[in-house]
C-alpha cells in the first residue's frame, strides 16, 4: 500500500460529508478533501492527486453521472468511485456501474450499515492498490 | 332463466325491421303445397285412390309439424289425432298471449337507452334496439348484417380478446361483463359496458345471445379524473416520504456520531438522548411505512398466475421461529388454488396478516390459525379465509381497520398502521378485494376474494395447467 492516499468527498450535504469522513476516519487515507459541488471537486481533482472519489449521485442540481463521465475521459487519472445515493433504483445503479463506478452504496440504509458497506468497499479498493 | 328469453325470442318468422324488431307470426300454408300438388296429379291418374290416402297421411304429419314447433317441449304423443282441431286453437291462444308479452317487451326494450341485441344460435340477428343507431352511429340493417359479434367489429382491437372470453362464457353458458371502447361510425371513440347473457329455451339449452351496450363515457371522465387526482396524491406521498429519508439518515448518523461522547455527559443529557433516539426510530419506521405503501401505488405490477400454496409455505418459513415459539396451531387447506397475483406482493400479504395474528394473539390461549378456500361460487373468483383465534378487532374498529394509520389496539401494541392498508392496496391492485369478520375476544377471519386466472377457470383449465397442479 503506498504511503500517501488521497479520498475525495463530493456530497452537497455537509451533514453527510461529515458522516463519509467519520466512517472513514479509521483507514489509511493521507488527504481527505470535500466538495459540495462537480465544479470544486474537478478543481481539487486536477490540482491534487485524487486516489478515490466517494460521489454523491444527486447533488443540488447536478448529477455525480457527469463527475463519472468526465473522469472516465481523463486518460491520465487513475481514479476509484464509490457512488453513495438516497436513490434504491435499479436503474441508477446500472447506469453508474456502466460509467464504471466501482460500487454503489445507498444512503437509505441505517448509517451504521452506511458505514460499515463504505468502509468494507473502502478496503477492498485499498488492498488492490 | 326461461323468462328472460320466452318473449322476444325464437319465432320461426320473426325479422329484423327498420325500427327494432318486428316479430310476425303466420299460418304455415306450407304443409297445403302437397295437398294441392297431388290433387291435380289424383285428376288425371288412375292412382287417385293410392294417391288420394298417402295425401291424408301427408295433411297429417305437415299440419303437426308447426305445431310441434311452437311448443317443442311438446305433448303432442298425448293429443289424440282427432282433437287436432283442439290442439290448432290452443297454438292460436297461446300465440296470442305471446304475442302481447313480445308487444310489451319490445315497448321496454326500444325505449331503453341501451344498445340491446338478440341474436339466434346460427348468430342471426333477431332483434336490435333503435338506440344502438344513437350509440353507435350503424343503422339497424347495417347491424344486422354483421350479425351477432356486431360489437367486437366496431371496437377498438385492444379489447377483442376481451369479447372473445366473453363469447367463450357464453359458449360455457355464463353471462360476461366488460368495458371497453369503440369506433362511432362518426370516428369517435366511446367508452361503453357490455354485458353478454345466453338465454335458454325451456329445455335449459342455450338458444339465444344477448348483449346490452352501455354509454359510459361520461362515468370514464369522472373515474379518470378521480384517477389523476389520486395519482397525484400518492406520487407527492412518494416523493415526501422519499426526501424524508435523507434528514433522517442524517439525523441517526449524527445521534450515533454523539454515542462517542457519551462517556462525557451527565445522565440527565443520556436520557434525553435516549428519547431522541426513539422519537428518531419511530419516525423511521413510520417513513418507511408510507414508502412501501406509496409504492404499491406508484409501481405497476405484473400480475401471472401463482400458486398460493407455495406462497404459504414460503411465509410459514419466514414465521419458523415465531410459530415454534408461541406454538401457534397451522391448518392450512391443501386445495389452494392458483390465483393472479405478483408472488413476492403475495407473500407480502399473507406474511402482513400472519404477523398481525401473531401480534395480535390472545395470551390466555394458543394460537390456531386456518387458511382455507370457501366453496366456489363464482368460475372467475376465489375466496381464501384466514382464520385466528386472537384477541380480536373492536367493533367500532372493523369499518376503519383498512384505512392507512389506524389501529385497533392503540399505543399499547408497536404499529404503524399501514400493514392492512398495504392488504387492502395489493388486494385491488390484483383485482380481488379484502373483507374482515372480527368479534372481540373470539378472534378475526380475512376473507381474501383473488381473481382466477383465465385458464384456471373450472371449465376450460388447460392441460398443462392441470399437470402442474397435480406436481
Amino acid at each position: 500500500m503506498n504511503a500517501s492516499c488521497s479520498l475525495l468527498i463530493v456530497d452537497d450535504n455537509d451533514s453527510h460529508r461529515l458522516l463519509v469522513r467519520h466512517a472513514l476516519a479509521g483507514t489509511s487515507f493521507t488527504h481527505i478533501f470535500e466538495s459540495a459541488t462537480l465544479a470544486q471537486a474537478i478543481s481539487i481533482i486536477e490540482l491534487n492527486r485524487i486516489d478515490l472519489v466517494v460521489l454523491d449521485l444527486n447533488l443540488d442540481h447536478e448529477s455525480g453521472l457527469t463527475l463519472l463521465t468526465w473522469l472516465r475521459t481523463q486518460q491520465s487519472l487513475a481514479i476509484k468511485v464509490i457512488i453513495i445515493s438516497t436513490s434504491r433504483l435499479a436503474s441508477d445503479l446500472k447506469r453508474c456501474r456502466l460509467e464504471g463506478a466501482h460500487d454503489y452504496i445507498p444512503k437509505s440504509d441505517s448509517p451504521e450499515v452506511f458505514a460499515l458497506e463504505l468502509q468494507q468497499s473502502v478496503a477492498k479498493i485499498l488492498a488492490y492498490r | 332463466m326461461s323468462e328472460d328469453h320466452s318473449p322476444l325470442l325464437p319465432c320461426k318468422s320473426s325479422c329484423i325491421g327498420s325500427t327494432g324488431a318486428i316479430v310476425k307470426h303466420r299460418w304455415n300454408l306450407l304443409p297445403l303445397l302437397p295437398l294441392l300438388v297431388f290433387g291435380v296429379i289424383a285428376w288425371w291418374s288412375p292412382l287417385s285412390a293410392i294417391i288420394l290416402s298417402s295425401l291424408v297421411y301427408s295433411i297429417l304429419i305437415f299440419a303437426f309439424i308447426p305445431l310441434w314447433q311452437a311448443n317443442p317441449c311438446g305433448t303432442l304423443h298425448l293429443v289424440k289425432p282427432w282433437s287436432w282441431r283442439n290442439i290448432v286453437l290452443k297454438f292460436l291462444e297461446e300465440n296470442k298471449n305471446q304475442h302481447t308479452e313480445i308487444v310489451r317487451c319490445k315497448g321496454i326494450t326500444d325505449n331503453l337507452p341501451a344498445a340491446v341485441l338478440i341474436a339466434d344460435a346460427d348468430g342471426k340477428v333477431l332483434y336490435c334496439s333503435p338506440y344502438t343507431e344513437v350509440l353507435t352511429g350503424y343503422s339497424i340493417d347495417e347491424v344486422a348484417a354483421a350479425g351477432r359479434d356486431f360489437m367486437a367489429t366496431v371496437m377498438h382491437e385492444k379489447y377483442r380478446g376481451t369479447y372473445a372470453r366473453a363469447i367463450q362464457f357464453f359458449d360455457a353458458g355464463e353471462p360476461y361483463q366488460f368495458q371497453h371502447r369503440f369506433m362511432h361510425k362518426t370516428g369517435i371513440e366511446v367508452w361503453a359496458e357490455t354485458r353478454t347473457t345466453p338465454l335458454f329455451n325451456a329445455d335449459g339449452d342455450v338458444s339465444a345471445f344477448l348483449s346490452v351496450t352501455l354509454n359510459i363515457s361520461q362515468q370514464m371522465v369522472y373515474q379518470r379524473q378521480v384517477e389523476l387526482r389520486t395519482k397525484e396524491i400518492e406520487d407527492f406521498t412518494y416523493m415526501i416520504s422519499h426526501d424524508l429519508k435523507s434528514p433522517l439518515f442524517t439525523l441517526r448518523g449524527m445521534l450515533g456520531l454523539l454515542e462517542e461522547y457519551n462517556s462525557q455527559l451527565p445522565p440527565q443529557a443520556l436520557e434525553i438522548f435516549s428519547h431522541v433516539h426513539r422519537a428518531v426510530q419511530r419516525l423511521e419506521t413510520l417513513v418507511n411505512s408510507v414508502l412501501e405503501y406509496a409504492q404499491i401505488s406508484a409501481t405497476s405490477l405484473a400480475l401471472e398466475p401463482v400458486p398460493l400454496r407455495d406462497v404459504l409455505t414460503q411465509v410459514c418459513g419466514d414465521f419458523a421461529t415465531d410459530i415454534v415459539a408461541f406454538q401457534v396451531a397451522l391448518s392450512i387447506d391443501e386445495n389452494l388454488p392458483f390465483v393472479e397475483g405478483e408472488r413476492v406482493r403475495l407473500s407480502q400479504i399473507f406474511a402482513n396478516l400472519m404477523s398481525n395474528a401473531i401480534k395480535y394473539r390472545d395470551q390466555s390461549r394458543i394460537l390456531t390459525l386456518e387458511i382455507a378456500v370457501l366453496p366456489q361460487h363464482s368460475k372467475r373468483q376465489i375466496t381464501v379465509f384466514f382464520r385466528d383465534n386472537g384477541t380480536g378487532i373492536p367493533a367500532n374498529k372493523v369499518s376503519a381497520i383498512f384505512s392507512p394509520f389506524q389501529r385497533a389496539h392503540g399505543a399499547s401494541i408497536e404499529g404503524t398502521g399501514i400493514g392492512l392498508a398495504c392488504v387492502k392496496k395489493l388486494m385491488e391492485k390484483f383485482g380481488g378485494e379484502v373483507e374482515v369478520e372480527s368479534e372481540q375476544g373470539t378472534g378475526s377471519t380475512f376473507f381474501l376474494t383473488f381473481r382466477l386466472p383465465p385458464h384456471h377457470h373450472s371449465f376450460a383449465p388447460s392441460s398443462s395447467l392441470r399437470e402442474q397442479r397435480t406436481k
